[in-house]
């Protein structure tokens, strides 16, 4: 049955990735909703279970200290707080927690902007957060209309803080119901949104979006900026990375954008609707893929201030969908329409890049299937969107199917043999084994499959 | 404390550390089958930490109706048809409903849900009206 989940455990949702986002910036998010969010580790179950391999330390980036959290106090590593709503919010509206909430944060944080978003709660009541971002963008509004209300101490606080804002503030409309991909996809074009205006290009530049701290690790991403820099590209932003107010500003001026996670492709079409600005995409994983790479970019990026995007190709190539599109591997000889032999589920740019290696390496009739957001410009057939378990069940248990390359929590789903290739599984809440992500970019991904056997 | 823990791990519960939350899913699998019904944001909240385990287990199972399931009515008849389907694949007949804000937002109307599945389905189904709105995360 459809949203009937029966043994994989849920992902983490939409205002998960919201939070993941956020943490990396130098704003505040804030969340309508009624109970403390907390660093994804704990999310991830990561509160000393058993066996559980917990992530890396959370980094206390701002230097925030310790605690546990709770309303108006933010854990290690944390920029999202809660608006701490109640039942009587319920019947009242949620608009005065949301905006102490915001003193809260700004106390503590000194943000440059502010991200709101919906809790359940708060969407099924229809809170008016887009109202709320006006007032914390134009200052003072709040403390006029309900200073009156509230207690001396509290009326103090809150002239502290609203009155000095006026800082740029955008709701984001998720509401915990979808997955983190969709979440992460939604905050970064809303930071483009809030953000960008028009500035002349700079050469030899480019933004590089959608590398998340869920999906990419560490290692990944420094391969990825190592591989841009000796290539002599100059990276302005870092959209979904650690990134500064400051750079994500400057991104209006990339000559491209270079899309390596699904998540970042809603914020490249906008930047390419809005700026001019084309785009690439597809993970840089695989040595091979890393050098068509390396030679698309020097086609699509313009070195001088002569050069226009994309002339080298033809002027009205879409890069987007021509360059840069993992499915537009040489290797046609994919049927995984017919009979497929080999899944691979996960993210889809992650996934993609694993099926173009395997392509590359004689393998024929895969599949990408998903439980997360993707994109149908980056889907061949027979690819899919799952919306539930029956849909794994039937593409899992087809008799063609060999090798499945999968979160292992899938494996009671399947009730044949098949060879099993464990993949990360940081989009899980409460895996039953955590694997964390592991480096792919260029070269390492091969060694990966390698190790593997495929 | 420590050895009512120490009994409560070894039988697979949630130990008790004295929060509200922590009684909460090792009280509700005992009736029965667990079955949540809300966003799969609310299973973040402290007492669904072992809704993994207990879905291994086949103890749990999560339903996570989209907004517009809720707004429209619809997520009535899909816990009747996800509780049937459940009975049916457990054998089973006694089945709790923990729920995430959405059921007390739009004051579901519980006795009459039970009766229809005890009707339909011979289901006998206790429902826990969570309380994220009462409690934050139940601690």
């Amino acid at each position: 049955m459809k949203r009937l989940w029966k043994v994989l455990p849920p992902c983490l949702s939409d205002l998960m990735g919201f939070e993941a986002v956020v943490n990396e910036t130098e704003g505040l998010g804030l969340i309508d909703d009624s109970s403390t969010y907390k660093p994804l580790m704990f999310g991830r179950g990561g509160h000393g279970r058993p066996g559980m391999k917990s992530r890396p330390e959370v980094e206390d980036h701002h230097g925030l200290g310790g605690g546990r959290g709770g309303f108006g106090r933010l854990m290690p590593g944390m920029r999202v707080l809660n608006s701490d709503i109640r039942n009587e919010d319920i019947i009242t509206g949620t608009e005065k927690k949301v905006m102490l909430a915001f003193d809260k944060g700004v106390k503590q944080l000194s943000p440059n902007f502010v991200l709101l978003a919906y809790g359940p709660s708060a969407s099924m009541i229809g809170s008016d957060l887009e109202y709320a971002a006006e007032k914390i963008t134009k200052g003072s509004a709040f403390v006029q209309q309900t200073s009156m209300d509230e207690p001396d101490s509290l009326r103090t606080e809150r002239v502290g803080a609203s009155a000095q804002s006026g800082l740029p503030a955008a709701a984001v409309k998720i509401d915990g119901e979808k997955d983190y991909l969709y979440g992460i996809s939604c905050t970064l074009e809303a930071m483009g949104r809030l953000f960008l205006k028009p500035r002349p290009t700079i050469p030899g530049s480019l933004n590089i979006l959608g590398a998340n701290t869920i999906d990419w690790a560490k290692e990944s991403f420094a391969d990825l900026e190592t591989l841009l820099a000796q290539e002599g590209f100059q990276i302005l932003s870092r959209w979904g990375w650690k990134e500064t107010t400051e750079n994500l500003k400057l991104a209006s001026a990339a000559a491209l954008n270079l899309v390596v996670n699904e998540s970042g492709l809603r914020l490249a079409r906008y930047m390419e609707s809005e700026y001019g600005i084309p785009y690439l995409a597809g993970a840089p994983f695989g040595a091979d893929f890393a050098e068509t790479l390396k030679i698309r970019l020097k086609e699509a990026v313009p070195m001088t201030d002569t050069e226009r995007p994309g002339e080298k190709q033809g002027k009205d190539a879409r890069l987007s969908e021509s360059a840069g599109n993992p499915n537009e591997d040489p290797r046609k000889e994919n049927e995984a329409d017919t009979e497929p032999e080999i899944l691979i589920v996960g993210e889809q740019f992650t996934a993609n890049a694993i099926r173009r290696e395997l392509l590359r390496r004689g393998k024929t009739k895969i599949r990408v299937l998903s439980f997360y957001d993707m994109d149908r410009s980056y889907m061949e057939t027979g690819d899919q969107k799952l919306t539930g378990e029956d849909d794994f069940v039937r593409q899992a248990n087809a008799a063609s199917v060999r090798i499945i390359c999968a979160d292992g929590d899938l494996r009671p789903l399947v009730k044949k043999e098949v060879r099993w290739v464990q993949l990360p599984n940081t989009g899980s809440m409460f895996p039953a084994e955590s694997m964390e992500a592991f480096n792919m970019t260029g070269g390492a991904l091969d060694v990966w499959l390698d190790r593997e056997g495929l | 404390m420590n050895r009512e823990n120490n009994r409560n791990m070894d039988e697979g519960r949630i130990p008790h550390r004295g929060g509200k939350g922590d009684h909460l899913l090792e009280e509700l699998s005992e009736k029965g089958v667990l079955l949540f019904v809300g966003s799969v944001n609310c299973l973040r909240h402290k007492p669904y930490r072992r809704i993994g385990a207990l879905m291994r287990e086949g103890r749990a199972a999560l339903l996570c109706p989209s907004m517009s399931d809720f707004s429209s009515g619809r997520y009535l008849n899909q816990i009747v048809e996800a509780l049937a389907e459940l009975s049916m694949e457990h054998g089973e007949k006694q089945f709790v409903i923990a729920c995430g804000c959405q059921w007390v937002i739009l004051s579901t109307d519980s006795e009459l849900l039970k009766e229809r599945v005890k009707q339909e389905h011979d289901i006998d189904l206790t429902v826990f009206e969570d309380a994220h709105l009462e409690f934050g995360d139940h601690e």
